[in-house]
């Protein structure tokens, strides 16, 4: 069985009187199989953060399924929804998402103070995952203190700290500068090794050549999906470019 | 370019900002509005008619300037809020390539509009009130009402002008505040707050600097004992507090919340750690804010509790004012047969009958007393701060009013000491050169003494007779003090109090035609001077209360506004990782709810650190029912306790409403 699967996702936005109605996705399904790399590629507009919002249970899809390791994200009570997403989704975003008046320490504690765990417990979780992204010196700073790198560090130690069934990250490199780019993908990349299945968004063919998988969206629907089997990053590279050409010159399926 | 540009630039500036510029015209309207009516009080011919008119006009006139002064106050500091929201957008205009004397203009627009608007609706609104205002003053005043309804150009006048003379010194330092800036500071002034994340030696001495000046100014504060003219003390005492209270919030109070946030098993449980975390450099950001919260909480305690029990205890004051009905002194022995008749002429008019009049010669003037030697001299430093007063009068007229039998030898006196002042011991009191043997000492009060201001210290001498009373005035008038005898008459008529104040005005009338009346005072006059006065100061009392809890509000409401604008990210990641919304609002209501109360718990504090001043200018008023006034505190706080949940209520309301964007 699938880890999660999505299931004829269909999300219409109306405007606030109801007169106009912006079809955002049209029907999507996939499905992502536990330890997987799932990268999301489209156009501005295309659907991606919509599909995305929609699989952190921030927003409401207007028809259609999404279930995780067999739970079914539509029947679950608002109520609900902010404990499943603690307990079981890992965020990664664009703009790191730190809050400022806590240190990095606290951030990273923030999603296990939440799930009511004690500080002994939070510190044991902490240590291993601090040392493996290398942010274990950085700690006790706080957010304006670190560079753009350490933060996404940090957010993605925050996103592991629960050891959740997927990670979601939303353009994860899309505010940091190659090296730092190159950094969290090699993390990603090895994060996944040990089993973390990840659902990324990205603009980036780069960063989208770390996954095992592409998935190509334009116009609310899956266009396309390419995976890398067993070839390297840059001809999985070349894969994703040419995809996008084809995507960007209006190819069919 | 053309100024109707930046006419209309201004105009639309005000309605984009409309949330952060409507509580301020609200309050501008009313502060306009009381004003104007403070002005129209003053100046209305209709208060003559009020018994002690002279001194109900100065206060309202003294009033008129206080609220002149607190409202630029405010006015500066309320601006300083708007502008600092406004840098951002003041350095886009730059950016934009606006020159200064582009950016005045809108500034200047923006400044007018807000003025004509809340000035007009506030005038507008006095004009409306000032009638209605009037009734309800003279029905507190217990007088019969009367109005002259003419209309006030001159208080119009200078109402606008007072506030335009504020709103254009506002303008100048906008102006050049904002031209004197470069334009990245103003671009990034928003971006400056940053987290505590350590307490430096200085924030810990700044701490305790702090609490050791609410301290000192408690101490300070108790230590008044001349309530006539501690009005500098007191002032000096709230701005020590309001020091005192910002240096303890923006130091000692986050040194509490850091040391909080040390303990791990506090800090981290759900509800304390978002809240603590932030709670820290939200305390010293608003520092100043809620400093001024609390000493204006402070400030609306004492002064409505004070006038309201001050009103409320009227009735009670009056009837302390005299042992007896009234006094009335006459310019000579001869006079007092004549003004004994007026009195019994007075209540056959009434229908009332004489239940006692009693006399007593009265030889009183200013001196220094030595407690130590007994001498009465013009010599002596007393070292108090109040002037003493000495007052001989014969046996007789003593035993009669006091109503004693008690006897005297030549060359001896009793002698009575005003209460703070003890003579147990002394033998021989000297009065100008004149010797005595103190047979008795005695303790005040005694029937000519007036439970009143307390502006002198009292001592009484009793003398063997007229005759050495009359020996020691020649004495005195050799030495070159010339006071005259008071010749004192007392009277008690039946009646309730309705009946006795007309039978006052009865007796005021033919005193006044008998031409030999010094002086004339009565419960029944107090009674209504008191009415008048004390509801001239609940009246005052109750508007610069108001405008004190508005601009309170105002300062609340602003800050809420501008915090929660700054905290929807926050709460936004906070819903991202999984925190719930009835979570993330117990958190808003712990956060908010600590901050809002924490200058109330301080201005309790000074409130009750405060009561016993409070307590001494009560006295001054006659008010001397001590459960009386702690009654009037304990429920206004309680009252107010109240109001101020309500308000704090709409405000978690309003912040919650939008970091969740929640209507």
């Amino acid at each position: 069985m699938s880890l999660l699967e999505v299931k004829n996702l269909k999300k219409i936005y109306k405007t606030r009187f109801g007169g106009q109605q912006v079809e955002a996705l049209r029907d999507v399904s996939f499905e992502v199989e536990e330890g997987e790399f799932v990268a999301i590629m489209g156009e501005s507009g295309s659907g991606k953060t919509t599909l995305l919002n929609i699989l952190a249970a921030l927003d409401k899809a207007t028809a259609g399924k999404i279930i995780l390791q067999g739970m079914d994200l539509s029947a679950i009570s608002e109520k609900k929804v902010a404990n499943f997403r603690r307990d079981n989704l890992g965020f990664v975003f664009q703009e790191f998402n730190l809050l400022d008046t806590f240190s990095i320490e606290d951030n990273i504690f923030l999603p296990l103070v939440l799930a009511g765990n004690n500080y002994k417990s939070m510190r044991s979780k902490l240590t291993p995952i601090a040392a493996r992204l290398g942010i274990s010196e950085l700690l006790k700073k706080y957010p304006y203190e670190v560079s753009g790198g350490q933060k996404q560090r940090a957010a993605v130690a925050r996103a592991l700290i629960t050891d959740p069934k997927i990670i979601l990250a939303d353009e994860p490199t899309g505010a940091l500068d190659s090296k730092a780019s190159d950094e969290l993908l090699r993390l990603f990349g090895e994060v996944n090794a040990m089993g973390q299945t990840i659902l990324m968004v990205t603009h980036s063919a780069k960063a989208a050549s770390c996954a095992s998988r592409v998935l190509f969206i334009k116009d609310g629907e899956v266009f396309h999906q390419i995976y890398r089997g067993e070839g390297t990053n840059d001809n999985f590279y070349q894969k994703i470019t040419e995809t996008l050409t084809l995507l960007t010159k209006g190819g069919n399926k | 370019m053309k100024q109707t540009f930046w006419a209309k630039i201004a105009f639309k500036n005000i309605l984009e900002n409309k949330k952060f510029h409507l509580v301020n015209l609200i309050v501008s309207v009313f502060t306009i509005t009381s004003f104007y009516l403070f002005a129209f009080t003053a100046t209305n011919k209709g208060l003559a008619v009020v018994k002690g008119y002279d001194s109900v006009r100065f206060i309202l006139l003294v009033a008129c300037v206080f609220l002149a002064i607190i409202s630029f106050a405010f006015k500066v500091y309320t601006n300083r809020l708007l502008l600092k929201r406004r840098n951002k957008e003041l350095g886009l205009y730059a950016v934009w390539g606006l020159e200064p004397k582009n950016i005045n203009s809108i500034l200047s627009f923006e400044t007018l509009y807000m003025f004509v608007v809340y000035s007009s609706v506030g005038i507008a609104l006095g004009v409306f009130l000032q009638k209605y205002l009037y009734k309800v003053l003279f029905r507190l005043m217990r007088c019969d009402f009367k109005y002259s309804g003419e209309f006030s150009a001159t208080n119009i006048y200078v109402s606008l002008i007072v506030f335009a003379v504020m709103d254009i010194i506002i303008l100048f330092k906008n102006m050049i505040s904002a031209n004197k800036k470069k334009i990245i500071a103003l671009l990034k002034e928003e971006d400056t707050v940053e987290p505590v994340k350590k307490l430096h030696l200085i924030d810990v001495l700044k701490g305790i600097f702090g609490v050791a000046l609410i301290i000192g100014a408690y101490i300070y504060i108790n230590r008044v004992d001349d309530f006539v003219n501690s009005i500098r003390t007191l002032v000096l005492a709230i701005g020590i507090l309001f020091v005192g209270s910002f240096f303890a919030i923006s130091s000692f109070v986050v040194m509490i919340e850091l040391a909080l946030k040390k303990n791990e098993g506090l800090y981290y449980k759900n509800t304390f750690f978002s809240t603590l975390a932030k709670l820290a450099s939200r305390t010293r950001n608003n520092a100043l804010s809620l400093s001024v919260i609390c000493i204006l909480f402070t400030c609306v305690i004492v002064g409505a509790s004070s006038t309201i029990a001050l009103y409320l205890g009227t009735e009670n004051q009056a009837s302390k004012a005299y042992r007896t009905d009234g006094e009335i002194n006459v310019k000579t022995v001869e006079d007092v047969p004549a003004a004994v008749d007026a009195i019994k002429d007075a209540a056959k008019e009434n229908g009332l009958e004489v239940e006692g009049i009693w006399f007593a010669k009265r030889y009183a003037f200013q001196t220094t007393f030595d407690e130590n030697t007994g001498e009465f001299s013009n010599e002596h430093e007393t070292g108090r701060n109040l002037p003493d007063i000495i007052e001989m009068m014969p046996l007789d007229d003593f035993n009669e009013n006091e109503n004693t039998n008690l006897s005297l030898n030549d060359g001896e006196v009793i002698f009575i000491s005003d209460e703070e002042i003890p003579i147990e011991n002394l033998d021989r009191v000297n009065v100008y050169g004149n010797e005595f043997k103190v047979a008795k000492t005695l303790s005040a009060p005694i029937f000519t003494d007036v439970d009143n201001i307390q502006y002198a210290y009292k001592f009484h001498v009793i003398v063997k007779d007229e005759a050495t009373l009359d020996r020691i005035r020649e004495s005195l008038v050799a030495q070159g003090n010339t006071r005259e005898f008071r010749n004192t008459i007392l009277y008690n008529v039946s009646g309730n109090k309705d009946e006795e104040s007309r039978f006052d005005v009865c007796l005021c009338d033919k005193l006044e035609a008998l031409g030999t009346v010094d002086y004339m005072d009565s419960n029944a006059t107090q009674r209504q001077t008191r009415y008048a006065r004390n509801a001239i100061f609940l009246f005052l009392g109750a508007f610069i209360s108001i405008i004190l809890i508005m601009y309170m509000i105002f300062i609340m409401y602003y800050k809420q506004i501008e915090e929660a604008l700054d905290d929807i990210e926050s709460v936004l990641i906070m819903k991202k990782i999984g925190m719930y919304k009835a979570e993330i609002k117990k958190c808003i209501f712990a956060e908010n709810g600590l901050l809002f109360f924490l200058p109330v718990v301080m201005a309790f504090c000074h409130v009750a650190a405060c009561f016993s001043v409070m307590k001494g200018v009560m006295k001054l008023f006659m008010l001397t029912d001590m459960d009386f006034i702690r009654l009037c505190v304990i429920l206004f706080c309680a009252g107010i306790f109240v109001a101020y949940v309500l308000m704090y209520y709409g405000a978690y309301r309003v912040y919650s409403g939008i970091v969740l964007k929640e209507d």
